[in-house]
């Protein structure tokens, strides 16, 4: 019984290991927006993953009603707990927070919309959780995403794993209508 | 029996794909809810907006211009036009969002902003326009009227770069000079196209308790880095001309010269290596701003750009490997024939030097624009 049970355990562990997804420490600054201290502080506290990943998006979008759902703020008292499509709706009717809630298989459309407009997206990724959805690579093929409970890093998937994951046809995203932060300059003298 | 007793499994069993599927349509049937505080209704994917330009404002609290410039955002039809066409975003000081605009800003602001509003205006982030270019860059407010009015020249002067075709070449204007003129070093050259050359930014923005500074309504700054020999001779020139543009404009211009690192001029953002400069200040807005450095090199620079003018069709027909060409590949013919019709040519225009300085400081002028047109002027009433 022993042995079964520590076959059991070796195989789940090496199972994890090998199917955790790649850490990456951005190099491209454009993923590199968000930068670690402030993503960090919207790590998840008490199960409020959907509050920490609109809040994610709003900051990088500068939507303070969105950035302080956490917490106490002049928009509203705080928002925790576990979310659903409805509640978001009604939290962001409440603050005046401008957006799309989307559900269905039209997910993906969205998604990669806002990736190429310079948009970040709070999504459902693995199992009753959200995240955010960072960046897409030029060519589709890979998603990077800031989990809440890991907010000091951010990790790269495939587009199948990406999909698996964000359980299309059945996944929910939420994107605000603002947009993109400014980027980064170059100061060429033109004239 | 037993099949009765299995029944209310089996049931379950069977109508488990119907709460699938239908739970699968009601989520479907929420597609694309877009929600507002006053407004939700089920939305199309908008369209790709990923060319847009960008309008960017930083303000501060407690600031009546800042106020003053996100009203006019709202109301003036002019900027009201423009925050619909670009990307409009509004960043208030000492928020996380500024702080995470001002690490990105480093490169073309590296010592952020300390007087607010400011304004920036940058190209789309795609390729074809080389890539979030900064066009155009205010610090302060006035109006809504000057603004958008040099928003958008801003904005032509960067398309017309971009515009396929030739380029509109500057109309030929009178003289503004009476001739012979000497060449004198003070007409502005500036630096050449595409030259990264980011205009001095103001002094660092973590620095928020710099003393105000009380300076005239006018000011004229002549900024030095006194630990320069080089620029002790570059002084007394600025100096002379400073004095000189302020006698011909007959204003009550109050001519300063400090050194880099004084308080006067922290908040004017002058690095040192950029001295030895010439800034112009209207109540406390900078107007223009000129690098004397470059004023001593200009008598150079006239002498090469007349010694090699653009060549004409004429000219490319003496060309030493032309000429080297038309005398049978002998090279030392060739140059020696070259320098001699050079020479020749150069003694047959004499008022070649006048008609230089005229164009330039027309060309000059109309390619700096607005920004720099005070200056231009200035510069023209000092020629005369």
């Amino acid at each position: 019984m022993i042995p079964r049970l520590v076959f059991a355990f070796v195989l789940f562990v090496g199972t994890s290991l090998f199917a955790a997804p790649p850490t990456i420490h951005p190099t491209d600054p454009e993923l590199a927006y968000l930068p670690q201290q402030y993503r960090v502080q919207f790590r998840n506290p008490d199960g409020s993953c959907v509050q920490c990943s609109i809040g994610m998006i709003g900051l990088y979008h500068n939507v303070p009603a969105a950035e302080k759902l956490l917490w106490d703020s002049p928009y509203g008292p705080k928002v925790r707990g576990g979310s659903w499509p409805g509640r978001v709706r009604n939290y962001m009717a409440d603050r005046n927070i401008q957006g799309w809630n989307i559900t269905g298989q039209d997910t993906v459309k969205w998604i990669e919309w806002a990736m190429k407009t310079g948009r970040h997206v709070a999504l459902t990724f693995k199992s009753s959780h959200f995240c955010t959805l960072m960046a897409m690579s030029p060519d589709g093929q890979y998603f990077y995403v800031c989990d809440n409970n890991t907010p000091y890093k951010v990790d790269k998937y495939t587009r199948s794993q990406f999909m698996r994951l964000h359980h299309y046809p059945n996944g929910w995203c939420v994107i605000l209508d603002s947009p993109p932060p400014t980027p980064t300059p170059l100061y060429v003298r033109y004239w | 029996m037993t099949f009765i007793r299995d029944l209310p499994l089996f049931l379950f069993i069977a109508i488990w794909p119907v709460i699938s599927i239908g739970q699968t349509f009601e989520s479907s049937v929420e597609e694309g809810w877009y929600a507002s505080g006053v407004e939700s209704y089920l939305s199309d994917i908008p369209t790709d907006d990923s060319g847009k330009w960008f309008v960017t404002i930083f303000t501060m609290e407690g600031c009546s211009a800042c106020e003053s410039l996100k009203t006019s955002f709202d109301v003036d039809p002019d900027l009201v036009a423009l925050k619909r066409w670009a990307h409009f975003n509004v960043y208030k000081r000492g928020t996380n969002p500024y702080k995470m605009q001002m690490e990105r800003y480093k490169a073309a602001f590296p010592n952020g902003f300390n007087r607010f509003p400011v304004i920036v205006v940058q190209a789309p982030a795609e390729e074809a326009f080389g890539g979030a270019k900064v066009v155009f860059h205010q610090v302060g407010y006035n109006n809504a009227r000057s603004l958008t009015s040099k928003i958008i020249a801003a904005i032509r002067k960067f398309m017309d770069k971009f515009r396929p075709g030739p380029t509109p070449q500057p109309q030929p204007q009178p003289s503004p000079f009476p001739s012979p003129i000497q060449p004198t070093p003070v007409i502005p050259v500036f630096p050449p196209d595409d030259v990264i050359n980011p205009p001095a930014p103001p002094a660092p923005v973590d620095d928020p308790d710099l003393p105000a500074v009380d300076r005239p309504d006018q000011v004229l700054y002549v900024v030095t880095d006194a630990r320069r020999m080089k620029e002790r001779l570059h002084v007394a020139m600025l100096k002379v001309f400073a004095s000189k543009m302020g006698d011909k404009l007959g204003m009550e211009v109050d001519i300063r010269v400090v050194n880099v690192g004084d308080e006067e001029v922290k908040d004017l953002g002058v690095d040192e290596g950029e001295t030895p400069v010439l800034i112009y200040v209207v109540n406390d807005r900078v107007v223009a701003r000129l690098n004397g450095a470059l004023l001593a090199h200009h008598e150079q620079l006239v002498k090469e750009e007349i010694e090699h003018p653009e060549p004409t069709y004429g000219d490319m027909l003496l060309t030493p490997a032309m000429l080297t060409t038309l005398f049978g590949g002998n090279a030392a013919v060739g140059m020696i024939v070259y320098l001699i019709l050079a020479f020749l040519r150069r003694r047959e225009d004499p008022l070649k030097a006048v008609k230089f300085l005229r164009d330039n400081l027309a060309r000059r002028k109309e390619k700096t624009g607005e920004r720099f047109g005070l200056l231009a002027d200035a510069l023209n009433k000092v020629q005369k």
